[in-house]
């Protein structure tokens, strides 16, 4: 199969589970996607939705306790739920890099801003001496760090919230990965810092041509920025679609709901519309369909039967009895 | 930089002449020691009279003030009792001292490095367990204590080293490992949890995704900054040492400052005590220095200042 056919990146019926010592939490519970080269797809979903635990099983860095109990995570043709860590230490950083959510932290204080864009080129890349700090500077540039040749020199305090963002972007960015993961990359910057920085997001896609998952639970982001949408819920994708479907034609309940739930400046109702219910708790046995106790359509077949993936057009699916 | 060390000078000596201050008012509370310089049953005009040869018949303000101008002048005065410079005394003494503290210290830091890490990266496992339940021993067992046992152990049972006295390295094992023993189990407690901490931060976590290999994370992103909060404490483990080394010494029979000190404050020799304190504090001061020059040189937030 050539490349073009062939999706970056396709997930199929991937089950992550977490063994704490109250009991298995399945926190991805057969979740599929798939991933076109230069695209980018949204995993939207509630805190607790399995959506950061999906991300991270990708690269096999899941947190204690947490193990690939099944499925496949098949990247460019190779099922890297399958690797071991030596192999995936090949791919991460390389192949695969991953944005994470608050730039405050996500930067070593103690070394400089040159010292942590070189590591991973150091690691990754054929180059040694004066050659890894250009392709550092390079990285940096590709941000759109101001004088880059300067700020290597700089340590993370010494920088801004979004500046610090786009330091880490550029690690990210600095092996010219496939496959850049983006866990909230924006949540805790400020409203036009965050603007900015999705819009250089973009417009290192452009450049590069790099796959984009954005994880977020920012409506308005989806719709900026990304090219399909999987929403997630109780550690299911309950549907996979394009983002014009996601805005012109939900079918799963929960994305509907999803989608009143987001203020409005046309319509000014005094309250917003809260999904009723309480979000599914993991570690307890859950419904054949674990929105039904939400649901407002369930009937007994959705607590008792597991509804399967319909299709509604196209590539538009939904994991609903209802559809 | 330059101006932060001399910042911090100046507070030393300012330090300096409070302590001056009131070692010299709390060693008076004692009483004078002129009873101890002459006989039982020595005569009431013979007192009054060496009262006032070394001028204890004075306002205390006076003696005080008397006092700190000979010590300005580099003057510490003849010890009452053994009859030579204090000066000279001390300078018999306190390398040994500070031997022992040096080398109590490092190899505590060493092992606390080595069990701390171990500890927190295994967190939960054998070695955890281990570090942790030595590191309640150490931190509850009194040096003076520790110190016997090993003296019964090693010098007694087994004999294989000597019991007392200064010598060779052999000498310096015992009294150096009794001494270390406290500021082991209070680090390695200390990097523990903020190991913990760290490895849990977002960084070593940014670190793993970019394939940077488990050992490397550990040893050049977790470590150093795990090391800040220990750091800030071996200052303080620093004093808590000089002062332990007093018991350890007189344990061991160690010729340092801490058994001459014990001696002046018995006899109440005024002025050996000040010196002998003044020297303490002088290294105590010395080794805060340079633990917060080695603190600012690992942490560039301290060294360059927030924005």
């Amino acid at each position: 199969m050539d490349a073009i056919t062939h999706p970056l990146l396709d997930v199929r019926d991937l089950k992550v589970s977490i063994f704490t010592r109250w009991g298995e939490v399945k926190a991805a519970n057969g979740v599929s996607f798939t991933l076109a080269r230069g695209r980018t797809l949204g995993v939207v979903g509630e805190s607790g939705s399995g959506k950061s635990i999906t991300c991270l099983s990708l690269l096999q860095l899941l947190p204690a306790g947490g193990r690939i109990v099944g499925g496949e995570v098949l990247f460019d043709g190779q099922n890297l739920a399958a690797k071991s860590q030596r192999e995936m230490r090949q791919i991460r950083g390389k192949r695969i890099a991953m944005i994470l959510q608050d730039p405050m932290t996500s930067l070593n204080p103690v070394y400089t801003i040159g010292n942590q864009v070189d590591e991973p080129v150091r690691l990754h890349q054929p180059l040694v001496g004066e050659a890894i700090r250009a392709k550092a500077i390079q990285a940096l540039r590709l941000l759109r760090i101001p004088v880059p040749e300067v700020r290597v020199r700089d340590f993370p305090h010494q920088m801004s919230g979004g500046m610090r963002q786009r330091v880490v972007g550029a690690i990210a960015m600095s092996c010219e990965p496939d496959l850049l993961i983006a866990d909230e990359p924006t949540t805790s910057l400020d409203t036009t810092v965050q603007a900015q920085y999705l819009d250089l997001l973009r417009e290192v896609q452009e450049e590069r041509g790099v796959s984009m998952i954005f994880v977020t639970h920012d409506l308005g982001i989806v719709a900026k920025m990304c090219h399909r949408v999987a929403v997630m819920y109780a550690g299911r994708v309950v549907e996979f679609v394009s983002v014009e479907g996601l805005f012109d034609d939900p079918r799963h309940p929960y994305t509907k709901a999803l989608l009143a739930s987001v203020p409005r400046h046309d319509r000014r109702e005094r309250r917003l519309a809260a999904i009723d219910g309480q979000p599914p708790v993991l570690h307890e046995k859950l419904p054949a369909c674990p929105f039904a106790p939400r649901c407002a359509m369930a009937d007994s077949r959705c607590f008792n039967e597991e509804p399967p993936e319909v299709s509604a057009g196209g590539d538009h699916m939904a994991r609903c009895w209802k559809v | 930089m330059t101006r932060y060390v001399a910042e911090r000078l100046f507070q030393a000596l300012l330090t300096l002449l409070l302590l001056s201050a009131i070692i010299f008012f709390l060693s008076r509370v004692l009483g004078d020691p002129v009873m101890f310089l002459l006989p039982m049953d020595a005569r009431q005009d013979d007192v009054d009279r060496l009262r006032e040869i070394y001028g204890f018949n004075r306002p205390l303000i006076v003696q005080y003030l008397d006092m700190l101008g000979q010590m300005l002048q580099g003057d510490f005065g003849e010890s009452l009792r053994l009859r030579d410079p204090v000066i000279d005394l001390i300078a018999e003494r306190w390398l040994a001292s500070v031997q022992l503290i040096l080398i109590g210290m490092s190899w505590a830091i060493v092992a606390a490095l080595i069990l701390g890490v171990l500890s927190a990266v295994y967190r939960g496992r054998p070695i955890d367990w281990i570090a942790r339940t030595l590191a309640v021993i150490g931190q509850s067992a009194p040096s003076f204590w520790i110190g016997l046992i090993l003296i019964q152990l090693f010098s007694v049972r087994l004999e294989w080293l000597p019991s007392a006295g200064y010598g060779g390295f052999a000498h310096m094992v015992l009294p150096s490992f009794a001494l270390g023993v406290f500021a082991l189990a209070g680090m390695t407690r200390l990097l523990r949890s903020s190991m913990l901490d760290v490895l849990d931060s977002d960084y070593v976590k940014k670190a793993r995704i970019m394939g940077v290999p488990e050992w490397r994370v550990i040893t050049k992103h977790a470590l150093k900054n795990a090391i800040l909060p220990v750091l800030t404490f071996a200052g303080e483990y620093f004093a808590l040492l000089v002062t332990a080394g007093v018991v350890v010494e007189t344990v061991y029979a160690w010729p340092g400052m801490g058994t001459l000190a014990v001696d002046a404050v018995v006899n109440r020799d005024f002025p050996l005590i000040q010196g002998v304190t003044t020297m303490i504090a002088v290294i105590v001061m010395s080794m805060n220095l340079i633990v917060d020059l080695l603190y600012a040189s690992i942490d560039p937030r301290i060294r360059l200042g927030r924005r």
